[in-house]
């Protein structure tokens, strides 16, 4: 069930720093929908079809990430072009000429806007891990440190619990088909469907609570304290090519706003 | 043991277990039910306010950063779904939970969130557990009603997304709720005999 973007392919831009490439998609997201118009969506979809050819992905793992959101962009289009209407005309009037235009304008515009916010985010996920990105969030965050935030073992608890995400499922599996073969009956009525949950749960947070306890205690054996300060096996390195894709981004928001 | 080792595994768990919760669906004629938002209640209930807040947190995290935990997937781009409003609900509704459970405490050994558990009453656990549902839809229908008007940019009323983002789902979720209180007990008597 669970497995990060696999075969993440050698590219300029998948060994970029994943830091600087988590901060350019948050400002070309900002940038793409504050207060933006067409020069910003063009000057973005540039920016898109040369990070798109030096990524060296193939377009067809583009489509594969997006597909999930393909239905999203015809959606927002088709009913754009039905319900879209100027608060002085009534919305059936497709016949006249202006109103037709306008809509197509808007439907284009926002159905655009939404294909490059998903083309960036479909980037960054291609050519980055979630492990590199977990990694790239708790530097960010590192400097919330200051405010107690604890950003450490939120990084850990987050890793135990991506670890534990296929045993947690194989065991409510298992839990399923050991009470189906004492006679449990999870189909039938809502009712009885409703309450089938019920010797599935049970075990299953018995046995979770359980597993806390030994976790919490291997944790003990091996001496895990969260306050120490721990070293990292991973090193990131922010390079010039890192400060330049996000020199650009800023750039390109700095550029294309004071237009309106 | 100590307590925030405890407190940090069960929260990962209940991560996880919300994960999982994800994809255990009863089909119903209008709408599926999940047993998402039970995963996330209980992590309230089990973990107080504070770890119940942050599991869930967690779970929002680890989706947007792209591992497919969502319903539909993850990854950034999930803020865009009409629904990830009640993901944002999470949250809260297991801070709603846990804090009227289990009050101020952040980290419990098992036994004092047993005791809690057993020393409340049936409408405590009933009205939390209502609280906890609409910490979900409030902010569910509100995003839904943004999206349908700001990303898609339609003209969507308040009344539709009242609608198709509340009501259908009004009949599956009293039922978890009363499904709820059957857990519990349960699983507190079961611990009596173990912890």
């Amino acid at each position: 069930m669970l497995s990060g973007p696999s075969g993440i392919e050698d590219s300029l831009i998948s060994k970029l720093d994943p830091r600087a490439k988590l901060l350019f998609v948050i400002v070309a997201t900002l940038s793409l929908f504050v207060g933006a118009g067409w020069i910003d969506l063009l000057v973005w979809a540039g920016v898109a079809a040369v990070a798109q050819a030096v990524s060296d992905i193939p377009v067809r793992r583009f489509l594969a990430q997006m597909r999930g959101f393909l239905w999203l962009i015809v959606l927002a289009f088709v009913l754009q072009m039905l319900f879209l209407a100027r608060p002085d005309e009534p919305f059936w009037r497709l016949w006249d000429f202006d109103m037709l235009m306008f809509k197509l304008e808007r439907a284009a515009f926002f159905t655009f806007r939404l294909f490059l916010f998903i083309f960036y985010s479909a980037l960054l996920m291609s050519s980055t891990s979630p492990i590199e990105l977990a990694d790239a969030l708790e530097r960010l965050f590192k400097p919330l440190k200051r405010l107690k935030v604890p950003v450490h073992e939120i990084a850990m608890m987050a890793s135990i619990a991506v670890r534990f995400i296929p045993t947690v499922s194989e065991e409510g599996q298992k839990i399923y088909k050991a009470q189906l073969a004492r006679g449990a009956r999870f189909q039938g009525g809502l009712l009885q469907r409703v309450r089938a949950t019920v010797p599935l749960i049970v075990p299953l947070l018995f046995a979770t609570v359980r597993r806390a306890e030994e976790l919490a205690l291997a944790m003990e054996a091996r001496g895990y304290n969260s306050r120490a300060r721990r070293t990292s096996y991973s090193q990131l390195i922010w390079g010039w090519r890192e400060t330049l894709i996000l020199l650009v981004a800023l750039a390109v928001t700095v550029i294309t706003k004071p237009m309106y | 043991m100590k307590a925030k080792n405890f407190a940090i595994s069960l929260t990962a768990l209940f991560t996880a277990l919300t994960v999982l919760g994800a994809f255990i669906r009863i089909p119903l004629p209008l709408v599926p039910i999940t047993l998402q938002t039970l995963m996330v209640w209980l992590a309230g209930y089990f973990l107080g306010y504070f770890y119940g807040a942050v599991s869930q947190v967690l779970y929002l995290a680890i989706g947007l950063i792209g591992f497919p935990v969502f319903a539909q997937g993850g990854g950034p781009a999930y803020v865009l779904q009409p629904t990830f409003g009640y993901l944002l609900g999470f949250p809260l509704s297991a801070a709603i939970i846990g804090w009227m459970m289990h009050g101020a405490k952040r980290e419990m050994p098992l036994s004092e969130i047993i005791a809690d558990l057993r020393a409340a009453g049936s409408a405590r656990i009933l009205v939390a557990g209502g609280l906890g549902m609409i910490a979900v839809f409030l902010p569910g229908v509100l995003y839904l009603y943004f999206a349908g008007n700001h990303f898609a940019g339609l003209q969507f009323s308040f009344q539709k997304a009242l609608w198709t983002g509340m009501l259908v789902f009004l009949p599956g979720d009293l039922l978890k709720l009363f499904a709820i209180l059957a857990l519990i007990r349960m699983v507190t008597r079961r611990f009596d005999g173990a912890a």
